[in-house]
């Protein structure tokens, strides 16, 4: 019923056939039986009353055996073919099942494997959302179109039965049904337009009235709302949003109920033809027998039909998820690159020129006109303020992104010769947000379930100064990590984990190191520690160290200072300090409470404060 | 008002299935016999006009019920919230109740609990009322017939008691499952750790993951749904068994006088209606009564939730009037509830007005769990806290909670305008003093910036329109808030995690001159900020180390204080 955009429905429909044919054929042997079972099953109760009363009329004249015939014979075929029938429905279920998890392995693999920029593209999982929401459940999207393609023909096969038996007999009780079915149809339509219609005003009426459930529910909002007694006003602005969202919900029932009406007239009309024809009909000689089993017929019939139509329409509907999840499936979201292999059994020499960058689909350039080079073996430091680019030029050493303008190479090679995977192996980075998975330490740290080094893993654990730690845990290296998926999980403080992280980059031994802001949440002697591994990690590697605190220069060969224009100084701390610039500024401004004033000295906070003003 | 239209909907309905079986009665008596069109008339007029009737009816009932049952859930929703705002503190950060709000929630709205109760409790009322009426119309002709389909029901509902036991068992078993394969999943989604996936290489060891608790639960799903199907056979078996006595019985009754008086054949048709009616009505009661109590048992952690105290109960009813003059922490001790570790371990130390302290220590060591302590979110386990040498409890909540204002390391800001933000008041006609705290906190360019100013409304989950803030911007709104609040005391916990040097340093030396003479407590891994501080608090594996001035510690070149302060200030030395 999704007027507002046109699909190709039936080619969707025969895709997913198609996919039966190749995950599971025997699904269409369980169709064909259910089908022929589910289609037979209704006309038992349709002809049992006919043949009985038929036999009942006779009076005197009728025999208990034909009776007793007529009821066993139903039993035994009533119950046969109705058991057949729930228990093939039943063994399909989980078949019908398993398409649509293979289909979430599918789409799984799909958005793991998709090229970075999409992740970061905070409308790629909005756009997206038809296409994840199909797998989402057993009664929605791909599953439950699978679910009623199952049900359909059976239904189709007793209705074209109960017309043709009615059409007989007159067809003017069909057009009756028809009316009702088509009047039926239209006010659903109707109703679904009006909905349409109001949608947006409905979803900004449900956004408002969720932000304060959500900010409500979220416990993590509980010390602020307490602190600055905020519990009466937000409690009295969620129920005016509650009364505004139900108002809009109401305008929408009150048009349904209003066309319910309409509905009903077309009911009396259904139902005064049936009942008048009928009556008419045995009045003109009918038998009571044959009365009962049309009445019963038309009752089956109204019934069928109604579902049929919320069958299709539910199949229409629902159809069109399928298509976007097909249309994501098809799309190359592919990380593309060149052929280049990875450089090995030598470190990198890296050469920004004249790089100019903006994010996709937007039209800020992040980085303009940006030259540089890291030498062979050379640690560099780039330090800056907070929204200078400085995450954004790793993204960019490492291939997650594509420059706007100019060109990267490596070891004289332009970055986009590389294959992706190629060139991702050559680099080892540490980012700021740390992710433990629930998967063992052995494969944390390997990041493989298969063929792990296990001797590196140990060394490599030992040299972040975990071992201590594994070795406390009863599986050791075998442990599982988190308690999400094992009650026995093991969780690390901070600090651990920092070093787990380490621990990873340790073990994939790439040509070149990477290390973006790692202390930011840590204490001082942690800090310190990390420092420490930072030398370990990087020993005759090229490097790079992104911080927004000036300390990590102490063990860098170089720094490089960004800030809102882009690269300002280049060079080592002590030509930096020499050149009276930024870098000197700040490096003052940081330290200057670790080094020269050992106390407080409220009388320079004004000049302090000229001193900022000038550097920003 | 729709109570009232619910038991007039059960009457109503009881009624149209009566109509249904003894009308039809009527209808074929008259057909076989006299055939007089007006009566012919009469009996398909009452029958086609009942049934309109009661679509009609339930039609009604659905409108009513459609706006009452979102009314309903968001009742729950918003008693929810009025709860999670006002009960004690520490039970939010406890993860048993976390999994009970959860579970709460759910019930409300996934299960939609209340909504379908209500709606069960009038179904089971209607069973009952058409049951009584269907047994006047049977008993009328036999009590072997009641007996006979009694059977087949107890059957029924032997097999159903067995099979839900199974299913129950089934569900227990694969909910941890499902919320396994939950997890792995979600990885996909979880944005935080895509550059890992590509730059490890993760996805090969993911997807297997994924692939193989596809085929776990395809199996489980394959077993429960067998057993299912076998199940829902019988139940058909056992139905038409149902039919097949009823049309069976009744009908031997039209020809024979085996077991009474012989009947007509409009009566066949009716008892034949009712038998069946009959055994529907029974199982439908028999499913209502489950279904309630499974919605009750849904709404228990609903109720567990609600009978939770609240704070502003707890406690005693001392107003605090007058500023925080002396803050004294005597023998406290404290483990979070349901833990082991003792977290603080016998911690002693006093603070005079207007001192400016910073608390330092390693992660870990206990330093914000003293500052959830004093603002009275946790109760300490031993030992008290005494401000203007009255425990803290003794105070009335409210007024206590004023005396304070905070900024966590999680600090949430909220969607109202940046001005509300700050104020935590309805909007005021004089933003001046909001105006000026955004400056001295370095955001006056920013709130400049904005279309609305300062009534600028915050962050779009509310409003598409809201204005988004970076993290440090944010922080310093939320510092702002903290200076607004007329409170003689404010506490500092990570109050700079999120800004840049320059930022840092200039919040950090405008905060005495911020601050004023409120008595201050800080929390940072920045040792240079405590330089600016009158005392230093060191705790140290949740006992106090060290509580003296800077220059006094760094005296002591042992301690850990002078540790963590050189390990910072060595990358300064140049």
């Amino acid at each position: 019923m999704e007027s507002e955009s046109k699909y190709p429905i039936f080619k969707t429909i025969g895709k997913m056939l198609a996919n039966v044919k190749r995950q599971n054929k025997a699904l269409f042997a369980w169709l064909f039986v259910y089908t022929i079972a589910a289609a037979i099953y209704p006309f038992f109760g349709i002809v049992l009353p006919k043949l009985l009363i038929g036999e009942l009329v006779l009076g005197d004249l009728a025999d208990v055996k034909t009776v007793i015939i007529i009821i066993v014979g139903y039993l035994l075929l009533a119950s046969m073919v109705g058991f057949i029938k729930s228990y093939t429905s039943n063994c399909a279920y989980p078949r019908i099942t398993r398409l649509r998890i293979d289909y979430i392995g599918e789409i799984f693999d799909k958005i793991v494997s998709a090229d970075y920029q999409f992740m970061e593209d905070s409308t790629f999982f909005d756009k997206n959302d038809r296409a994840m929401e199909a797998t989402s459940s057993n009664s929605n999207g791909v599953e439950g179109v699978y679910h009623k393609l199952f049900d359909i023909p059976a239904v189709m096969i007793s209705i074209i039965v109960l017309i043709v038996l009615i059409g007989m007999i007159n067809p003017l009780i069909l057009l009756g049904l028809l009316v009702n079915l088509l009047v039926t149809i239209y006010i659903s339509r109707k109703v679904h337009k009006q909905e349409y219609k109001r949608k947006e005003q409905l979803a900004k009426a449900d956004r408002k009235k969720r932000y304060y459930y959500q900010t409500t529910h979220d416990f993590s909002y509980g010390k602020d709302i307490r602190l600055y007694g905020l519990a009466g006003r937000i409690l009295s602005n969620y129920d005016k949003e509650i009364n505004g969202y139900i108002a809009v919900k109401k305008q929408i029932f009150n048009r349904e109920y209003a066309l319910g009406f309409l509905g009903l007239f077309t009911l009396l009309l259904s139902d005064a033809l049936t009942y008048g024809i009928l009556i008419k009909k045995v009045v003109d000689g009918m038998s009571i027998a044959d009365f009962s089993m049309y009445l019963a017929a038309v009752v089956s019939l109204s019934a069928m039909l109604k579902n049929f139509s919320e069958q299709i329409s539910y199949v229409i509907n629902e159809t069109h998820y399928v298509y976007d999840f097909y249309n994501f499936l098809d799309r190359d979201l592919g990380a593309k690159g060149g052929k280049h292999k990875s450089i090995k059994d030598d470190t990198l020499e890296i050469e920004f020129d004249n790089v100019s960058f903006k994010y996709p689909n937007t039209d800020r350039y992040i980085i303009k006109d940006l030259n540089f080079k890291i030498n062979k073996g050379e640690r560099l430091a780039i330090v800056g303020i907070n929204g200078a680019g400085k995450s954004t030029i790793v993204k960019l050493m490492i291939g997650l992104f594509d420059v706007t303008e100019g060109e990267i190479r490596i070891n004289q090679i332009p970055i986009k010769q590389f294959d992706k995977k190629e060139l991702y192996n050559m680099f080892a980075v540490v980012f700021q947000d740390i992710n433990v998975l629930a998967f063992t330490v052995n494969e944390n740290v390997a990041c493989t379930s298969e063929e792990i080094d296990e001797t590196r893993v140990i060394k490599s654990l030992d040299r972040v100064g975990l071992t201590e730690k594994i070795n406390e845990l009863p599986k050791g290296r075998e442990q599982m990590m988190l308690k999400i998926i094992e009650a026995d999980g093991t969780e690390f403080s901070g600090g651990q984990s920092q070093k787990l992280a380490i621990a990873r980059a340790l073990y994939k031994d790439s040509s070149m190191v990477i290390m973006d802001e790692p202390t930011a949440a840590l204490d001082a002697l942690a800090e310190a520690e990390i420092y420490e591994n930072f030398s370990e990690l990087v020993k005759g590697k090229t490097a790079v160290y992104i911080s927004h605190r000036l300390a990590s220069t102490k063990f860098c060969d170089k720094i490089a200072l960004f800030d809102k224009d882009g690269l300002k100084e280049y060079g080592n701390h002590e030509e930096l300090m020499k050149l009276g610039g930024s870098y000197s500024q700040m490096f003052s401004v940081q330290g200057k409470y670790y080094t020269e004033g050992r106390e407080r000295r409220e009388e320079d906070f004004s000049a302090m404060n000229d001193e900022l003003s000038e550097v920003l | 008002m729709y109570i009232v239209l619910l038991f007039l909907n059960t009457l109503a309905s009881s009624g149209q299935v009566l109509i249904n079986v003894v009308l039809p009665k009527f209808l074929i008596d008259e057909l076989l016999g006299g055939r007089q069109s007006k009566r012919l008339l009469l009996f398909g007029g009452i029958i086609v006009l009942s049934n309109l009737l009661f679509a009609w009816l339930t039609m009604t009932m659905k409108r009513v019920m459609d706006e009452k049952g979102i009314f309903m859930r968001e009742k729950m929703n918003h008693l929810m919230s009025e709860k999670i705002m006002k009960v004690e503190y520490s039970y939010l950060e406890n993860p048993y109740y976390l999994d009970l709000k959860e579970r709460a929630v759910f019930a409300s709205n996934n299960q939609s609990a209340m909504e379908n109760l209500i709606i069960s409790v009038g179904n089971l009322l209607n069973s009952i009322v058409t049951l009584i009426g269907l047994l006047a119309v049977i008993f009328s002709l036999s009590l072997a017939l009641v007996l006979f389909l009694l059977v087949t029901i107890i059957i029924t509902f032997v097999a159903q008691k067995k099979f839900m036991k199974y299913q129950q068992n089934f569900f227990s078993e694969i909910i941890p499952v499902n919320r396994k394969y939950g997890y792995y999943v979600g990885l996909a989604y979880n944005d935080k750790l895509q550059k890992d996936i590509r730059l490890y290489g993760m996805s090969p060891m993911l997807t297997k993951r994924v692939r193989q608790y596809n085929d776990e639960i395809n199996v489980w799903f394959t077993k429960y749904y067998t057993a299912q199907g076998k199940y829902a056979g019988l139940l058909r078996i056992i139905n038409d068994l149902q039919a097949a006595i009823a049309y069976g019985y009744v009908g031997v009754r039209v020809i024979t006088n085996w077991f009474g008086e012989k009947i007509g054949i409009g009566s066949f048709t009716m008892y034949v209606t009712a038998a069946i009616k009959f055994t529907s009505s029974v199982m439908a009661l028999g499913e209502e009564v489950i279904r309630i109590t499974q919605f009750l048992g849904y709404l228990q952690p609903f109720m567990e939730f609600m009978d939770l105290p609240e704070e502003e109960k707890v406690g005693g009813d001392l107003p605090f009037q007058s500023s925080v003059d002396s803050i004294r922490f005597e023998h406290v001790t404290f483990q979070y509830p349901g833990s082991e570790k003792q977290v603080l371990k016998d911690i002693s130390f006093e603070i005079q007005k207007g001192e400016k302290i910073s608390i330092v220590g390693l992660n870990g060591a206990g330093k914000t769990t003293l500052i959830k302590l004093l603002c009275r979110l946790y109760r300490p386990t031993e030992g008290k806290i005494y401000i203007n040498d009255h425990d803290i409890f003794e105070y009335d909540h409210k007024s206590y909670m004023k005396s304070m204002a905070a900024v966590f390391q999680d600090y949430r800001l909220f969607a109202f305008t940046m001005e509300e933000n700050i104020t935590c008041k309805e909007p005021q006609e004089d933003t001046k003093k909001a105006s000026e705290l955004l400056e001295k906190v370095g955001l006056k360019e920013k709130v400049e910036s904005l279309p609305n100013g300062i009534h600028s409304l915050f962050g779009k989950a509310y409003d598409e329109d809201g204005i988004e803030m970076s993290g440090g911007e944010s922080q310093k709104v939320a510092i702002a808030r903290a200076l607004y609040k007329e409170a003689s005391l404010i506490i500092l916990d990570e109050p700079t995690s999120a800004l840049d040097p320059l930022a840092e340093a200039e919040i950090y030396e405008n905060f005495n001159q911020l601050v004023g003479d409120k008595t201050a407590l800080y929390i940072s891994h920045r040792m240079s900020s405590s330089v600016f501080c009158d005392k230093i608090l060191v705790i140290d594996g949740g006992v106090i180390s060290d509580y003296d001035s800077h220059a006094k510690l760094m005296e002591k070149q042992d301690s850990l204080y002078y540790k963590l302060f050189n390990s910072q200030a060595v990358n300064y030395s140049s």
